[in-house]
């Protein structure tokens, strides 16, 4: 009986000690899974910005590392929306009859859809990363172009005429340049004029560092005529206030 | 089940809807006036209560509420994570709102809107944005949203212009039930906008305010969720001058809005770019 005893009281020990050791490593983990930047996920979303205008939103400006990939998939799933809405429209009429053969023709003509919709997707998706490179090199020369115009609309107070304005899917860029001269300037009344890199004959093509919650490196801080550079290796960063915190942008190398 | 009286008053006082698309025509094609939908009772009535809160929240002077809300994040290999926050909210007509949020990760930020500056602290680290921004509080959410592209939920909760923004994007709607799981009558109803579908529970009694908010994002990959619940509604906080005044540390650092400074990150660089040479 006793030695009985002795054997149950030593698996339950065991058990208490294992149970605890397990517990605390569960409790690291999950207090690095929340506090330590989500562990790993992503925290910025579509349904993150709590818009009835459409789950986009901006990849610049996030916290998140993978912002730009993840915006890339949404704009693929906006070129499926209209596809899909066609695909089950279509499927919904051919389905609507009670006739099963009618029904069957359905289906087939579901397939044809499935796979018309695949194609047009894929299209969908080229083309959509066609526009963002032009997008991206208009870009520039826009911004002073969209900067007036939002002066204008917000003079006349008709801001009606943008139904989209939380759509981050489709809002237009903003930039009114001028802020790394004059970082804190407002963008309302921007007074140094931000300049793209002087024409060279020499083109480096590298891997383009990306806006980040983090520095992909222990930078060298430079401070130059009042702005705070961050450097990792030769390319420059400065910090910024991104959609949902501060974040690092990287930018021209300071003159 | 709706009282037919409730329901004639909800028929009179029903803003016509010209958002269904997909409403059945009451007119010959061959008329060149676009068909006008028909909504049943039911959704009448729903629409009603709809603008009725939003007329109601637009109308109010001064409010605070706090919000509890959570959002899906769908990850790269289509996990759905959860993430949450928490934000204590004043708004004092016509330009002053005062935002402070608490995100599940434990990270406070501050947002503010005093009539003449928008402003965003970092608790964290103490940095802050700051940039002009005269105007009303719609004209300045609009520019914090669309133009800075910062992230603000439920956004047109906020402006006077909130049964617009409603109105003009509501496409169908339904009155789901009347329900008092939420610890108060409410109705329940459920509505389409172009590419969102929503959810709101609606206080049933004199003041019809918003309790809680559902939004799915049903063509985003994952369909995520948006979710937000509200609680201790005052429609007459005592606010002082301090409430929507900042006064950032001694030693805190003004950062730019991110969406001001002109992004590089895409495409070749031009110049002597090389690869990052000191990573850790």
């Amino acid at each position: 009986m006793i030695t009985r005893k002795q054997t149950h009281i030593i698996p339950a020990v065991t058990l208490i000690a294992i149970a605890a050791a397990l517990f605390s490593i569960q409790t690291v983990d999950a207090r690095g899974f929340g506090g330590g930047g989500g562990g790993g996920f992503s925290r910025e979303g579509g349904a993150s910005r709590g818009s009835f205008s459409g789950g986009g939103f901006s990849g610049g400006g996030e916290r998140s590392a993978s912002g730009s990939s993840r915006q890339s998939r949404e704009g693929s799933a906006s070129g499926d929306r209209s596809a899909n809405q066609s695909a089950r429209q279509s499927s919904y009429s051919n389905t609507s009859s009670a006739n099963q053969a009618q029904r069957q023709s359905a289906s087939a003509a579901n397939q044809e859809n499935r796979q018309s919709t695949s194609s047009a997707n894929q299209a969908n998706r080229q083309q959509a990363s066609n526009e963002n490179v032009d997008t991206r090199q208009q870009g520039a020369t826009n911004r002073q172009n969209n900067y007036e115009q939002n002066n204008n609309y917000y003079n006349n107070n008709y801001y009606h005429d943008d139904d989209d304005w939380d759509n981050a899917d489709v809002a237009a860029g903003f930039v009114a340049g001028a802020v790394v001269g004059a970082a804190v300037k407002s963008a309302s009344q921007p007074t140094t004029v931000y300049t793209t890199a002087p024409a060279t004959n020499t083109v480096v093509y590298t891997s383009a560092p990306t806006s980040a919650a983090t520095l992909p490196c222990a930078p060298n801080v430079e401070s130059i005529k009042g702005v705070t550079y961050y450097r990792c290796g030769t390319s420059y960063y400065i910090q910024a206030y991104g959609g949902s915190g501060p974040i690092y942008m990287p930018v021209q190398p300071p003159n | 089940m709706l009282r037919p009286s409730i329901i004639l008053v909800s028929s009179l006082l029903a803003v016509p809807s010209v958002w269904a698309e997909d409403a059945a025509p009451t007119t010959p094609a061959s008329m060149s006036a676009p068909a006008a939908p028909v909504e049943s009772e039911a959704q009448q009535f729903a629409r009603a209560q709809l603008m009725n809160m939003a007329k109601y929240l637009s109308g109010t002077e001064k409010f605070s509420v706090t919000l509890r809300a959570g959002y899906d994040v769908v990850q790269d290999n289509g996990q759905k994570i959860e993430f949450g926050e928490i934000r204590d909210i004043v708004v004092q007509r016509p330009n002053q709102v005062r935002i402070e949020q608490r995100a599940g990760s434990g990270g406070r930020d501050l947002m503010l809107f005093d009539g003449q500056n928008i402003t965003m602290l970092d608790g964290d680290s103490g940095v802050y944005a700051q940039t002009d921004q005269p105007g009303d509080i719609d004209a300045t959410v609009i520019h914090f949203v669309r133009d800075l592209k910062m992230r603000l939920p439920l956004a047109p909760l906020f402006m006077a212009h909130f049964p617009e923004e409603l109105q003009r994007r509501v496409e169908s709607i339904e009155y789901v039930e009347e329900t008092d799981i939420l610890g108060e009558p409410a109705h329940h109803i459920a509505a389409r906008t172009a590419n969102v579908d929503f959810q709101v529970w609606i206080a049933a009694g004199k003041q019809p305010l918003p309790l809680r908010v559902v939004m799915t994002y049903r063509e985003a990959e994952g369909q995520p969720q948006f979710w937000a619940s509200f609680s201790k509604w005052n429609l007459s906080p005592s606010l002082a001058k301090a409430t929507f005044t900042f006064h950032p540390a001694a030693d805190a650092k003004q950062i730019a809005f991110a969406a001001q400074i002109p992004a590089m990150s895409n495409g070749p660089q031009v110049g002597a770019m090389q690869e990052q040479g000191d990573k850790p």
